[in-house]
């Protein structure tokens, strides 16, 4: 290291100190010192017994915690936990999800335990909107930034570019760009190009609630540039939607209740669309639909195939709270035709539980599938599917989601 | 500096803020105790209360260096001051109360270090320290940068950085501050200018 090299480091240490110590005004510590503790006595001098009795107290005290951390573990230990096997070569090892819509957990999927905790450092809201993952320990994530000012203002969207450590935990986190609009999906382009989806409209409030119907736009989150855009009925309810890696193909689901107010099963209208850009301008309600159902789904990377958890057999349960077992699988669908191409998985559960989410890893080989604090994989290339360790649940239920039981978890989306 | 002032009149003190900047430890305080006479009530709680006004907020940035959030940093620099007045009827002079304060708060961030080792392991939220990516304070990544390579550092060259890139205290006073000698103390920081410098050409060709 050259003296010009040391001289550069010594005023980068200086300035990074007092970019840090200037986070603590004069005003921000106490005005005065602490008040004085104790007695006269205790402060000129303590007394004699008290300086024989406290070595003392404090030697028993030391063994008393050194017997102690001998005997307990072995008392306490109950058989040993044992974590499944670590992924087949090439998964991915961590996930991100919003198990809170205000927090990003990282989440090392061989044990379930959260790695690391990520807020919105600028905005306003808090609210993470989306995450990609550009590699094994980069990801891609959106955050709502608010407005450009006032409430009649459109929404801003923030992204944000993540590297995790090996460990796990957040190396670095830099603002990628700023894009107008509520930025609800992300992808990476084979070329590294950052695309995302958004809904956009006019005087949209924070909520979810449209004051006019939305627009479904896919641009380039760098640029700007809008690849393509549809109107959405007002009435539709997107479930889940995804970009195929080109982001030529893109898939919606939505749904409705064809009463007002409605919450009945069998009132229920769901579908699924695969789009591209030349059916741009359309709307989404108006072009044929791949499948009558809304369940979480997500494109292979070439568009070709879509992976889509649905319900088998006929829906009965007279409400979306109905503790009633349905079966359900998750399904291989050729985009182009609509035919079934595999059964991956089939389960049974309660269709008040019935919250999945899916995730593709980059490659597109591996497939995460979440349900509440379950976790799974399917390998794509062999069909093997692996149950992983659940997630924590939540000590208290902030956000809890009105379809599960409180204190479990609340995940819209996740990614690895 | 208030405290300038009422020095002056004292016969033990060296009546200039300069006197005060010499450090001191508490090993010296106990060597020359049968020496002195203990400071009064009221002259210990003036001497208190103006090291507090001139060099809190010194003491409480170098803490935050130190152990990364406000709150703690001004949790330790609390207790070294309310340490300080059980010291200063061992104190040998007023002036080595300051040099007391630095070690009192070097020692106090170890001691919140060890702490954390044990919490950390747990997933409880924390408040997260200043240089960690999620932490909002410090909006300049440059210095986020550099305060991260600084927190991967051995914890003795954080210690002797942040005594003498922000305290701008002398290698003697470091020494003297941490308990080791001068010779240690310029290794230590020639070593860790060294790795910064290799880990940010590193961070900066990414």
């Amino acid at each position: 290291v050259t003296p010009a090299e040391v001289s550069r480091i010594e005023a980068r240490v200086r300035g990074a100190y007092a970019e840090a110590t200037a986070t603590i005004a004069a005003d921000d510590i106490a005005a005065h010192a602490p008040a004085r503790k104790g007695s006269a006595a205790d402060r000129f001098g303590r007394k004699r017994i008290a300086r024989r009795v406290v070595p003392i107290v404090a030697a028993l005290a030391v063994l008393l915690v050194v017997a102690a951390a001998l005997v307990l573990p072995h008392v306490l230990a109950g058989p040993a936990k044992r974590h499944p096997a670590v992924h087949p070569s090439g998964a991915p090892v961590y996930m991100i999800t919003n198990v809170a819509p205000e927090v990003l957990s990282v989440v090392d999927t061989r044990t379930g335990q959260v790695t690391a905790r990520i807020r919105p450092p600028n905005s306003p809201f808090g609210f993470w909107l989306s995450v990609a993952a550009e590699g094994p320990l980069t990801f891609i994530a959106g955050d709502l930034g608010g407005r450009g000012g006032g409430s009649s203002q459109p929404e801003i969207s923030l992204l944000y570019r993540i590297q995790l450590t090996s460990r796990g935990t957040v190396s670095s986190m830099r603002l990628t760009s700023r894009i107008s609009g509520r930025l609800l999906g992300t992808t990476i382009a084979p070329g590294g190009t950052y695309l995302g989806y958004l809904l956009v409209g006019n005087r949209a409030s924070i909520g979810w609630n449209w004051a006019k119907s939305p627009r479904l736009v896919i641009k380039n989150l760098v640029t700007g540039t809008v690849v393509a855009d549809w109107p959405v009925a007002k009435k539709d309810v997107i479930g889940s939607l995804s970009l195929s890696h080109g982001g030529r193909e893109f898939a919606a689901t939505s749904y409705f209740y064809q009463a007002v107010g409605g919450q009945s099963v069998e009132d229920l209208s769901q579908r699924t669309v695969v789009l591209s850009p030349r059916t741009s301008d359309r709307g989404i309600d108006s072009l044929p639909a791949l499948s009558q159902q809304a369940g979480p789904a997500v494109l292979s990377p070439n568009g070709d195939a879509l992976y889509q958890i649905v319900a088998t057999g006929r829906l009965t349960a007279t409400s979306w709270h109905a503790d009633y077992r349905q079966w359900f699988a998750l399904e291989e669908i050729d985009t182009h035709t609509g035919a079934v191409m595999a059964t991956l998985h089939r389960w049974s559960g309660l269709w008040r539980q019935f919250s999945p989410v899916l995730a593709l890893d980059p490659t597109g080989r591996y497939l995460l599938i979440a349900n509440g604090t379950s976790v799974a994989m399917v390998d794509l290339r062999t069909d093997r599917y692996t149950a992983l360790p659940a997630l924590p649940r939540r000590a208290t239920g902030y956000f809890t989601r009105l379809l599960l039981p409180q204190g479990q978890a609340w995940i819209m989306w996740m990614a690895w | 500096m208030t405290v300038g002032a009422a020095d002056a009149s004292h016969p033990r003190r060296g009546g200039t803020a300069a006197a005060h900047e010499s450090a001191g430890a508490p090993a010296d305080a106990a060597s020359a105790h049968r020496q002195v006479d203990p400071l009064l009530p009221d002259e210990g709680d003036r001497l208190v209360a103006d090291l507090y006004s001139d060099y809190g907020l010194r003491l409480v940035r170098a803490a935050l260096l130190l152990v990364g959030d406000k709150p703690t940093a001004e949790d330790v620099v609390q207790e070294a001051f309310i340490g300080l007045y059980r010291a200063l009827n061992r104190l040998t002079s007023p002036d080595k109360a300051l040099a007391y304060l630095r070690v009192s708060v070097v020692n106090g961030c170890r001691s919140v270090h060890r702490a954390r080792r044990l919490y950390l392991q747990r997933p409880a939220a924390v408040d997260q320290p200043v240089w960690s990516a999620e932490s909002a304070a410090i909006a300049k990544e440059d210095a986020r940068l550099t305060l991260q390579a600084i927190a991967r550092l051995p914890r003795r060259s954080r210690e002797v950085l942040a005594l003498r890139y922000y305290l701008d205290l002398s290698d003697a006073e470091i020494a003297k501050a941490l308990g080791i000698s001068r010779g240690t103390v310029s290794s230590t920081a020639s070593r860790a200018l060294t790795a910064l410098a290799r880990e940010l050409k590193e961070e900066d060709e990414l």
